[in-house]
């Protein structure tokens, strides 16, 4: 009985544990690849600090001094962005400067991949930062809400 | 206790009822009241006599080894009651311990708040949330020194005033 509990309460926390993040080329970003990197900045929030924006999930990486690693990122965020529903970006010589894009809600749950890629602009801190976002938020509240 | 025994009486059996109970007894044929009737007449002097010996002594014996069961009885059944209680309280305890860990899982994996900054982790809610804000900044850290709102509102400020490059919408 009690293994029956046990295993139970593994299946539940580990269901928990998936978020609609997963299935996204830009989730190999997160996790392991760069938590050693000295150069890197993964920030990883969930639950109640992000409670006032009705955000359920908030994920950023933010490389310097790697332009290359610029270029893969870029690449994966282009494969998500290839179906969402939303997207503003800008380009500088060919090159992806922004993007915000609103991917297809999964899980009941809208999602946002914000990426900007600062080694294309002089005068600015070199890095490359993406951020997702997962939430019961609209584009249009996080527009209103920031502006 | 002391027993109100009338020396003289041999409750109302005759020598050859007393006799034909003994023999019973030993066919393991008497009934609660016949031996009872065979214990209370074996403490009266009219069993004094020798040929009585044996029974008294196999009485004796059986007495002496209920006793002795019933102890053993009494003492698993204390042991049974004692063991019971501790189960229950063993059993309260881990549930309370697989609950709080079960909770504690839940609750880490729905409230994280980590940054990993050059290599090393960082769990400290305020300085996570400030790198939130720089994360969402575009151009000078310094100048979003505020609030989460300022910051994120810098992502939609690149969005819709960088002039600086092909706009696709």
């Amino acid at each position: 009985m009690i293994k029956r509990i046990i295993l139970l309460m593994l299946r539940v926390s580990l269901t928990m544990g998936i978020s609609a993040q997963e299935g996204l080329g830009i989730n190999q970003l997160f996790g392991n690849r760069y938590r050693n990197n000295r150069n890197a900045i993964e920030v990883l929030v969930k639950g109640k600090e992000l409670k006032d924006y009705d955000l359920s999930l908030f994920r950023s990486l933010t490389v310097k001094y790697s332009p290359d690693e610029a270029k893969v990122i870029e690449k994966l965020v282009t494969a998500d962005a290839k179906d969402a529903v939303d997207k503003e970006t800008g380009r500088i010589g060919g090159n992806l400067y922004f993007g915000f894009y609103q991917l297809q809600p999964a899980k009941g749950k809208h999602r946002y991949i914000f990426f900007r890629n600062n080694f294309l602009r002089k005068n600015q801190e070199p890095e490359v930062t993406i951020v997702y976002m997962e939430g019961n938020t609209t584009l249009k509240e996080l527009k209103n809400l920031f502006k | 206790m002391i027993l109100n025994i009338d020396k003289n009486r041999t409750y109302g059996l005759s020598q050859e009822e007393i006799d034909c109970i003994i023999e019973k007894y030993f066919d393991g044929e008497t009934t609660d009241k016949e031996e009872k009737l065979l214990l209370r007449f074996l403490a009266t002097p009219q069993a004094e006599d020798k040929r009585y010996n044996e029974i008294k002594a196999v009485m004796g014996f059986v007495a002496v080894g209920k006793k002795i069961y019933e102890k053993k009885i009494e003492k698993r059944s204390k042991k049974i009651l004692s063991i019971r209680p501790y189960r229950w309280i063993a059993a309260a305890v881990i549930g309370c311990i697989i609950g709080t860990a079960g909770w504690k899982i839940v609750d880490n994996q729905q409230n994280v708040c980590v940054a990993y900054i050059g290599g090393e982790k960082c769990t400290d809610p305020q300085l996570v949330m400030s790198h939130v804000r720089q994360s969402l900044h575009s151009n000078d850290y310094e100048e979003c020194k505020g609030t989460v709102d300022n910051q994120l509102n810098d992502i939609f400020s690149t969005i819709s005033n960088d002039n600086d490059y092909d706009k696709n919408e």
